[in-house]
């Protein structure tokens, strides 16, 4: 820049009043955000600010934190239902049936304190210790347990009862009483579909010894109060009895069976008829649940809901619920069994197991999915998988197929008497973690900076020699840190510390010195400061005495979001670490912009030193009000030499003195144009 | 016989519904001239210049940005007409428990009459199919007054058949004890029986507490309505 000029707006250059020169930063040091979970009742009441988090109840799904007790996900067994805390949940109890190694199991109950399954290879039993056989002639379709009678339908054979000394023999009225796909007791009547057929029987003996089964072809034979549902080619499914009525499912649609035994399509799906519609059903809380493919229906005999659990992770692909299984009713709560793709969002974290198509038990409250336990790795199939609910004995039974026979899983949980989880839990680390959602404090593209979390426990036990009865927790982030040279969004995965004390725990995140200067630098690499090319001395570093079981990685966190992961770890399967809380303190640090003022000189032919200016007042006041008027920023050159990119926001215009032309009779105006710049980023 | 020799007959007693005399809440007059809380002060007139008063401290300026959380928690203003409280409420409905508005539920649906007629009933949220309403009390609501016409309210709605359930401000604005308020309205898995919330169950238990002793409330009035009727 010329001497002779002291600054530059659009490439011209202007004379101002160096004392009016002011340059005053813009932004606001640290706004407070305003948060979910931004709870009052942990601040500090200095300079940081609290990001609460103590209820998960809203469950998974939330990829951003929008909802206070709503988190991203969780991997293993994390029971997030209960009020203000989050837990393990229960381990599942293996009862392999190793008696049927080939065989899929495609239904269970309870009858006369055991517990029956049936399936391709027939009819077995679980007494609580042993498996057995009762019928393995065939392949049994469905069952039903009343106080009396176990009926079950074998495939393309008579229907049986088995009483409660075990003694099976014929039901139904004839030899055409047979092949039934499902039975549903409704209004005094047992109804029973045909396999493979549209056409259902009823029944009302106790022992079904008048249930018939003939149909059209059956001549004579033909049971004159068969009810068909529909028409077409499309078998029924299975039937539940809900608000008062019968609700038939096929793979094309529901229909509801009117008091004149008519059925009639009450919901119409033959848009998208597929083999896995209505896998799972259930009434909950007044509702009746049911799938159709990968979808999850709400239906209250009116409107129909959607409560499909929403997409589970925050980058693609994504992780979602594909394929969809048994639905059950307990203790409040709706269970089912579902195949969700897993897609993680680094390969590195704890709790990665490696993409894949994993079978776990899903849980619904009426609010939130939350995703209970992970039971099956790979080649699950929850279409022919089923679960039943031991109420006496607080047991929720499983047997999940696969498409290897050999690897199905039979079990159970045991679920205790109240709404919590009960022992055991499973023991190890590094498979059972809860992931936060993307905590960006509203404000995606702003720098957060954050010196330390506090995170409450209970029910912490930590012995550093004796660690066989330990249950702890460990914490864990993935930061959200921006793009790098390439312009690449960048993820830093670091280990926080180990939670191993009940009550508040104070865990420093990294680059965080106890003087609370951040360590800017990267171990081994040039020790580059906050000041571009200017080494932080050394006394500076974070390389002193650390809390006990804190880690430090090189890495400061100052971070666009942040996804905090609680890794629930304990040694005694009776005991479980309770998370109460955890408590993000950070600062909003918002990019500094400048704005500048001062008073350009405007005058006719102003001399600097051996240079006139040729212009007149005029044509400068003229300049600067086009360059007000500028739709796209302009360069300006400060007094210093410096360019920035700058809007003129406003132009004061003041006259100071009037020069007298004698020769033309014109006035010669002097005056102080104020200007203010803002500085554009 | 003349028409105005007909009488009702002295074995029919005339029914007294409908002219019982219902609580009347009065309204602010209209005044030519009002004052509201921040014309109290002229500021034009005061000089905030720092000369003359010490500034305490209050540290960097850092202003509140972002969305209210409560407003985060509401549905917009656009949406539907109503207050912050009831406006948290209609999302939570939508949102969490997944009702569908007018079909489901009626927001500020007008019974006997609703605001234009004297006595009427605007209830919040009406429920058709659960029978329910969910009444939002707002901070006038503790006068002694309007609680009368609460109750007189109240008794009215559930001998139409709807079972009554109050909320009020505080607990709407604390989301933690929101979410076990209708967990509990509604059935849903709640903190009783299990853990405690956030805030411990004892808040919550205090907040059912005093919708029992509403309810007791109500049922003393209708008892003190069917001795009353049966001496007059």
């Amino acid at each position: 820049m010329d001497t002779s000029e002291d600054i530059q707006l659009a490439g011209r250059p202007y004379r101002i009043d160096i004392t009016s020169y002011r340059d005053k930063d813009l932004a606001d040091f640290s706004p407070r955000a305003s948060v979910p979970g931004g709870s009052i009742s942990q601040s500090e009441l200095m300079l940081y600010q609290p990001l609460n988090l103590t209820d998960w109840r809203h469950g998974i799904g939330f990829q951003w934190h929008t909802d206070a007790m709503g988190y991203m996900y969780s991997m293993g067994n994390i029971d997030t239902r209960q009020p203000g805390i989050a837990m393990l949940f229960t381990s599942p109890t293996a009862i392999q049936d190793t008696g049927d190694t080939v065989g899929t199991k495609i239904g269970m109950c309870l009858f006369n304190s055991a517990m029956y399954t049936w399936g391709s290879t027939g009819l077995r039993k679980w007494d609580g210790a042993t498996w057995t056989s009762i019928y393995s002639a065939g392949a049994v379709n469905c069952v039903l347990p009343t106080g009396d009678y176990l009926f079950f339908c074998p495939n393309n054979g008579r229907i049986q009862k088995m009483d409660t000394n075990g003694n099976i023999t014929n039901a139904g009225l004839d030899i055409y009483a047979g092949d039934y796909k499902w039975l549903c007791i409704h209004k005094g009547y047992i109804y029973a579909g045909k396999d493979g057929e549209r056409r259902i029987h009823y029944a009302s003996e106790e022992d079904l010894s008048d249930l018939e089964g003939g149909g059209p072809k059956d001549g004579e034979n033909e049971d004159a109060a068969l009810i068909n549902v529909g028409a077409g080619k499309f078998p029924t499914l299975g039937a539940t009895s809900y608000g008062q009525e019968l609700f038939i499912f096929r793979k094309d649609g529901v229909w509801v069976l009117g008091s004149d035994n008519i059925a009639r399509r009450i919901l119409d799906y033959s848009s998208e008829s597929s083999d896995d519609n209505f896998k799972g059903y259930c009434i909950f809380n007044g509702y009746l649940y049911f799938s159709v493919r990968n979808k999850i229906f709400q239906w209250n005999g009116s409107r129909l809901v959607d409560v499909t659990p929403p997409r589970i992770t925050d980058q693609f692909p994504y992780s979602e619920i594909k394929t969809i299984g048994p639905m059950l009713t307990a203790n409040n709560f709706l269970y089912m069994l579902a195949n969700w793709e897993h897609q993680p969002i680094t390969t590195e974290y704890v709790g990665y197991y490696g993409s894949g198509t994993f079978t776990s038990l899903f849980c619904y409250d009426g609010v939130g999915w939350h995703k209970l336990a992970d039971l099956v790795y790979s080649d699950g199939l929850p279409g022919t998988s089923c679960m039943c609910y031991d109420g006496d004995n607080n047991k929720l039974y499983f047997s999940i197929g696969n498409s290897v026979a050999a690897s199905r899983y039979d079990g159970y949980f045991a679920m205790g008497t109240t709404n919590l989880p009960s022992a055991p839990y499973q023991t190890g680390a590094g498979t059972n973690v809860l992931l936060s959602s993307r905590l960006d404090m509203g404000f995606r593209r702003v720098k957060k900076f954050s010196p330390s979390l506090m995170i409450e426990a209970s029910n912490i036990y930590y012995d550093p020699v004796n660690t066989s009865s330990n249950h702890y927790l460990k914490l864990y982030a993935i930061f959200g840190v921006g793009e790098n040279d390439l312009g690449v969004d960048e993820l830093a995965y670091v280990f926080l510390g180990d939670v191993i004390h009940n009550g508040i725990n104070e865990i420093y995140l990294p680059g965080i010195s106890l003087i609370g200067f951040p360590m800017a630098h990267v171990r081994g690499a040039p020790r580059l400061g906050i000041i571009p090319g200017v080494e932080m001395p050394s006394q500076r570093y974070i390389d002193v005495i650390r809390p006990a079981h804190s880690v430090v990685k090189p890495f400061v966190s100052t971070y666009n979001y942040v996804i905090l992961l609680v890794e629930f770890i304990t040694e005694d399967n009776t005991e479980s670490p309770i998370l109460e809380g955890l408590t993000m303190r950070f600062l909003l640090r918002p990019n500094v912009f400048y704005g500048y003022n001062f008073n350009v000189v405007a005058a006719d032919n102003m001399v600097y030193g051996d240079t006139i200016d040729t212009r007149t007042a005029t044509q400068i006041v003229a300049e600067l009000k086009a360059i007000r008027d500028s739709k796209v920023p302009v360069d300006f050159v400060d007094i210093y030499g410096n360019t920035v990119q700058v809007y003129v926001s406003s132009v004061t215009n003041q006259g100071i003195e009037r020069h007298e032309n004698h020769e033309n009779e014109m006035h010669s105006i002097e005056s102080f144009v104020n200007l203010n710049l803002v500085e554009c980023k | 016989m003349p028409i105005s020799r007909i009488r009702t007959p002295r074995y029919i007693s005339p029914s007294k519904v409908g002219k019982r005399k219902r609580i009347h809440i009065p309204q602010p007059e209209e005044r030519p001239l009002i004052f509201r809380a921040k014309d109290v002060v002229r500021w034009g007139s005061v000089n905030l210049e720092p000369w003359w008063f010490t500034l305490h401290r209050r540290g960097a300026r850092r202003p509140n940005v972002g969305e209210d959380p409560l407003e985060a928690r509401a549905i917009s203003k656009n949406a539907i007409r109503g207050t912050l409280p009831e406006r948290i409420v209609y999302l939570y409905l939508v949102e969490r428990l997944r009702f569908r508005p007018n079909i489901d539920f009626d927001f500020q649906s007008s019974l006997q009459g609703g605001r234009m007629e004297l006595g009427g009933i605007v209830a919040d949220f009406l429920f058709p199919f659960l029978k329910i309403i969910i009444q939002v009390m707002g901070p006038t609501h503790n006068d002694f007054l309007r609680q009368k016409k609460d109750i007189e309210q109240e008794g009215d709605l559930t001998n139409m058949g709807f079972r009554v359930f109050v909320i009020d401000d505080t607990t709407i604005y604390d989301e933690y004890l929101f979410e076990e308020w209708m967990r509990r309205a509604f059935g849903l898995a709640n903190g009783m029986g299990g853990s405690s919330g956030a805030h411990g169950s004892y808040e919550a238990d205090t907040d059912m507490w005093g919708l029992v002793l509403q309810k007791m409330q109500v049922i003393t009035m209708s008892l003190e309505r069917a001795v009353g009727g049966q001496h007059g």
